[in-house]
């Protein structure tokens, strides 16, 4: 981007966003005049394809983009507090790229939300205007925050060359742009929780409690669940554009600086992620705290084959992430005393995804079905929860060991003990591999209430006090380590980049989806049990069809992604050329 | 350069193609269209009410989300295919009519549990399924279908359900 | 017939095994797709067949992870290439490129269509539950039985046990071995005409997994008790209520236990 001064940058940003703001009212206001009024049910039509599409697709991209832009400031600005404490230009460095991404991204966020903003009104102005009646205040609130927002997010990144040496105050700014950033979430969280599990309001809508109408039943967990989500998309998103520049770039430097942002994006995805399951469980409780038949429905009723498709979804990029890892392994010196572990590793991750997709009951032809009779063995075994636990468990455990092999394959350690080390790790390994797969066996052999209650946890805790084993083992182990060669970072095949490219679609498709599920929870209400929906098309659409649009978002996001990658290169091929005086 | 980007953009595009194939082709393919209401025609005759009731029960009623149709070891709620003779139990051991029984455990369902079982059931006139009347007297005559005989009809019934209604909003059973 | 897959399943790996000695990754790959395809059609040989949906599910995993697996290595994935490169583009290979221009893509573009339109009267498949849940109570010539905890009363009098299985394996020669089969195999006499088969009890994947108070309601129930998930119409069990006394059912099941090897599930 190009260099500009702080006040120049904060005026452009300002200036953007109210623009943005102002067309989105304009339009809002023109079109409503133009328009033929709603029918007597409160809905107008969009055109060809329907409102709930229309909205659905907007809805979606600036919901990829919001968490895009919520969720980078959080490791931007951990990084760049590392980086100064430790002195470290490569972190202040990654942290500057990742602002300038949310920066730019800032301004298709907002476009789309003006988009979202002109559009629901329009198409939906009876239930707005109910939404409005109830959480109206908190509406303007927003726009204040976002305000807020958008002016810290361009004094952080304008500022940045500017309070170099002021790096306190620096980082405190990049702490504010976070704190504004979780308001914003707990914000929309408001909505999103008031329409699905409505509290405070008697049940013609009334309002009765404005405070319970805010803290319902989804909302916190709801906003921690996208907190965290957020963080894990982000740093997808960052290392897909790490993988773009690698590609696209000609000098070796180039090509290292961006394989190594490529892996540590990917690192901080992964490893979030794996608190996921557990925030997940959380919201799963609330909404089944305040529904029971909400709950039946989400987990086993009409969205239960969509779970399946999430583990198949979770499986792939599981897949994808060990490749890179795998890869990664060629350009580590010693690396290669480690290829033949790979076979193994590559072995159980394969073996857990087919135990994980394998299902339990499936359609049969009748020629099938005559000779399998009621009951296959394959299937039997495999597709209950003892053996998919057993497997998930097992395929994040390779997982981590792929990570940890790559970490150290360039290190010799020299510690008195390494020997014993080894042994120890060894030892670990087996262990925990063993116990996991002794208590899935037995989980046949007891009763569903103790496999559940008892031997899912002890396996779960095995998993977690393993990989702390081995991470904490790894650390003493390699202290002062002698190091046969530095990374040799950028030279990388192509392939490994489009591994990162995949986790990242992959993601986001797997967002779109959940994001259908959490608002298909809400069936053919508006607000759920309050307001209905009276529109033609407040149907749930076929598993098909549902996966046809939540392809379109993901193609129309990443789209976008796209061209804010190209324009962060031209903005900076811009500067250059200013700087060399040409 | 080039290349590396077109090759990239393939990626992206066949991975979401490998992703809507699976949708399309190993999900099962089905749509949850929101209920439409059902008026009744005074006078109707009990089959027709039964035949009506049972759509209800197996459709917006959205019953069989928590009822199995079975007995079973797993419910969670008393099955459907003996509920009939569930409900005139019931209603004996308390000593009221089965009627009574009935659109009190439809429009009051906390008022009276049965033992073994845990108060789960929202009431059938209130939101989310909001049956209307007529509904509600079509689903009871099913449920008498089921292991009783049908002694509902509609208006006759109206009158018995409606002071099951008040005597439910009077107890605050519908906040 | 029957050992074509294992043969091909053999010749397959021995593909990937000689491909992997002259260090030609991509007749390993094709070799391991081979082995791993004929491998899980054999399966048949030592059980019923896996569904085909599920091996092609397996299979589009396999084609894509060997896939990944080989280009994990720069020199790997340029040995594994090599071959499609020389057949694009070597001089020499021009007849084996046109071959598969105009002979191969055609001959399988015409299967395609072929297999797309040719008729075929099979029913659409439908997806079943292969074990109902067992309901709580049935009803047993009118009488009540409360199935959750049902213990065979038989199983208490331990002293007369050889004698209750020699009961019981009347019982299963009068009334169950038509189809269930003499060698308790489910291939008996009239096992054929039945679709699907009627089960096995050797071995651990049926009664085994189940509680002999199951057994019992399968038995004195049939498939009119069968919800509709199971399809109680792909089942042709009588209800035995009609023609067998309790104490009968309960001797022949734990005839069957007995002479199968097997315990009933006891949790």
């Amino acid at each position: 981007m190009a260099e500009v001064s702080v006040g120049k940058g904060l005026t452009k940003g300002i200036v953007k966003f109210l623009v943005i703001l102002g067309a989105g009212f304009a339009a809002l206001f023109v079109l409503k005049g133009v328009l033929a009024p709603p029918t007597a049910d409160g809905y107008r039509f969009f055109p060809v394809i329907g409102s709930r599409d229309w909205i659905w697709v907007v809805a979606q991209t600036h919901l990829d983009f919001a968490a895009f832009v919520l969720g980078v400031p959080i490791f931007a600005v951990t990084m760049e507090f590392i980086g100064w404490r430790k002195g470290d230009p490569r972190l202040d460095r990654i942290a500057y790229d990742f602002a300038k991404l949310f920066t730019l991204a800032y301004t298709f966020t907002a476009f789309m939300g003006a988009v979202f903003l002109v559009s629901v009104p329009l198409l939906y102005p009876k239930f707005i205007s109910y939404m409005m009646q109830i959480l109206g205040y908190t509406w303007w609130i927003y726009l204040g925050v976002m305000l807020a927002e958008v002016v810290v997010c361009y004094l952080y990144f304008y500022s940045w060359k500017k309070l170099k040496d002021r790096k306190g105050l620096h980082v405190f700014l990049g702490g504010l742009l976070n704190f504004f950033g979780l308001l914003l979430l707990l914000i929309t969280s408001i909505w999103v929780g008031f329409m699905t599990t409505p509290a405070g309001v008697s049940k013609t809508g009334a309002l009765i409690n404005r405070w319970a109408t805010i803290h319902t039943h989804m909302w916190l967990p709801l906003t921690l669940h996208r907190f965290i989500a957020n963080i894990v998309f982000g740093a997808g998103i960052a290392a897909a554009y790490a993988a773009f520049r690698f590609i696209t770039s000609k000098t070796p430097e180039e090509k290292a600086y961006y394989d190594w942002m490529g892996y540590t994006s990917a690192t901080i995805s992964i490893g979030v992620s794996l608190l996921l399951p557990g925030v997940g469980y959380l919201l799963g409780v609330e909404i089944y705290s305040f529904n029971e038949q909400m709950g039946i429905q989400l987990m086993g009723g009409f969205f239960a084959w969509l779970w399946v498709m999430q583990a198949m979804l979770i499986g792939a990029i599981l897949f994808f992430i060990n490749y890179y890892l795998w890869i990664s392994l060629h350009k580590m010196p010693g690396g290669e005393r480690y290829y033949g572990q790979v076979k193994y590793l590559f072995i159980v991750v394969l073996l857990g995804y087919v135990i994980w997709i394998t299902p339990h009951d499936i359609a049969l032809s009748l020629s099938e079905a005559r000779r399998i009779g009621a009951y296959h063995p394959v299937l039997g075994k495999l597709g209950v929860m003892a053996a998919k636990n057993t497997a998930v468990i097992l395929s994040y455990l390779a997982t981590f060991l792929s990570f940890s092999i790559f970490r150290m394959s360039n290190k010799e350690p020299v510690v008195p003990w390494a020997k014993a080390g080894r042994v120890l790790k060894a030892l670990i390994i087996t262990v925990s591999t063993g116990g996991v797969l002794f208590l899935g066996v037995l989980g046949y052999t007891v009763s569903a209430e103790v496999r559940v209650g008892v031997l899912s946890p002890i396996q779960f805790s095995l998993f977690f006090i393993a990989i702390l084993a081995l991470f904490l083992l790894d650390f003493f182990m390699y202290r002062g380590a002698r190091i046969i060669g530095e990374p040799r970072w950028g030279q990388m095949p192509e392939r490994s980049q489009y591994a990162l490219i995949a986790i990242t679609v992959t993601f986001t498709w797997l967002m779109g989806m959940l994001g259908y599920m959490r608002a298909g929870a809400r069936q053919y209400w508006h607000v759920y049990g309050i307001m209905m929906n009276k529109a033609p098309d407040a149907y749930l659409p076929t598993a098909g069809v549902a996966s046809i649009i939540v392809t379109i978002t993901t193609l129309l996001f990443l789209l976008m992604v796209a061209f804010v990658f190209w324009s962060i290169m031209r903005l900076e091929k811009f500067s250059e050329r200013r700087v060399t005086g040409q | 350069m080039k290349k590396g980007v077109l090759k990239l953009a393939l990626i992206v595009i066949v991975l979401n193609l490998v992703f809507v194939y699976i949708g399309l082709e190993y999900l099962p393919q089905s749509e949850s269209k929101p209920p439409k209401t059902i008026v009744l025609k005074p006078g109707i005759s009990q089959a027709d009410l039964v035949a009506i009731g049972e759509k209800i029960v197996f459709g917006k009623g959205q019953c069989m989300v928590c009822h199995s149709e079975q007995p079973s070891t797993t419910e969670r709620a008393p099955a459907m295919s003996t509920i009939g003779a569930e409900i005139a139990r019931e209603a004996k051991a308390r000593g009221i009519p089965p009627e009574q029984q009935l659109f009190e455990a439809l429009v009051n369902p906390g008022a009276y549990v049965v033992k073994g079982f845990e108060n789960i059931m929202p009431p059938a006139n209130q939101p989310p399924t909001s049956l209307t009347d007529g509904e509600i007297i079509a689903v009871a005559a099913y449920l008498q279908s089921q292991g009783a005989s049908v002694t509902v009809s509609y208006p006759g019934s109206v009158p018995l359900l409606k002071a099951q209604e008040q005597k439910a909003a009077q107890a605050g059973a519908y906040k | 017939m029957h050992y074509i897959f294992p043969a091909l399943a053999i010749i397959g790996l021995a593909i990937a095994i000689l491909a992997a000695l002259r260090k030609s990754p991509f007749f390993n790959y094709l070799g391991i797709l081979l082995a791993i395809y004929a491998g899980l059609k054999s399966l048949s040989l030592i059980m019923p067949p896996l569904p085909s949906q599920v091996v092609h599910m397996y299979m589009v995993v396999a084609v894509l992870t060997f896939l990944i697996y080989f280009s994990i290595s720069e020199e790997t994935f340029h040995a594994f290439l090599r071959p499609i490169r020389t057949v694009l583009a070597d001089d020499d290979k021009k007849a084996l490129r046109v071959a598969i221009v105009y002979i191969f893509i055609p001959l399988l573009a015409a299967y395609i269509a072929y297999s797309g339109v040719s008729p075929s009267f099979t029913p659409p498949v439908s997806p079943r539950i292969s074990h109902p849940e067992p309901p709580m109570q049935m009803t047993f010539k009118g009488q009540t039985i409360k199935i959750l905890g049902l213990q065979n009363p038989l199983r208490q009098d331990t002293a007369n046990f050889g004698k209750y299985v020699e009961a019981g394996k009347k019982v299963y020669y009068q009334n169950c071995f038509f189809c269930h089969g003499d060698g308790l195999n489910g291939k008996g006499i009239f096992a054929d005409a039945f679709n699907p088969p009627p089960p096995p009890f050797m071995g651990t994947d049926t009664i085994a997994q189940l509680p002999e108070s199951y057994v019992f309601w399968r038995v004195a129930k049939g498939w009119t008790a069968l919800p509709p998930g199971s399809h109680p119409w792909d089942s042709a069990m009588p209800e035995f209520e009609n023609f067998l006394d309790q104490n009968s059912i309960w001797e022949a099941s734990m005839f069957i236990y007995y002479a199968s090897g097997n315990k009933p599930r006891t949790f």
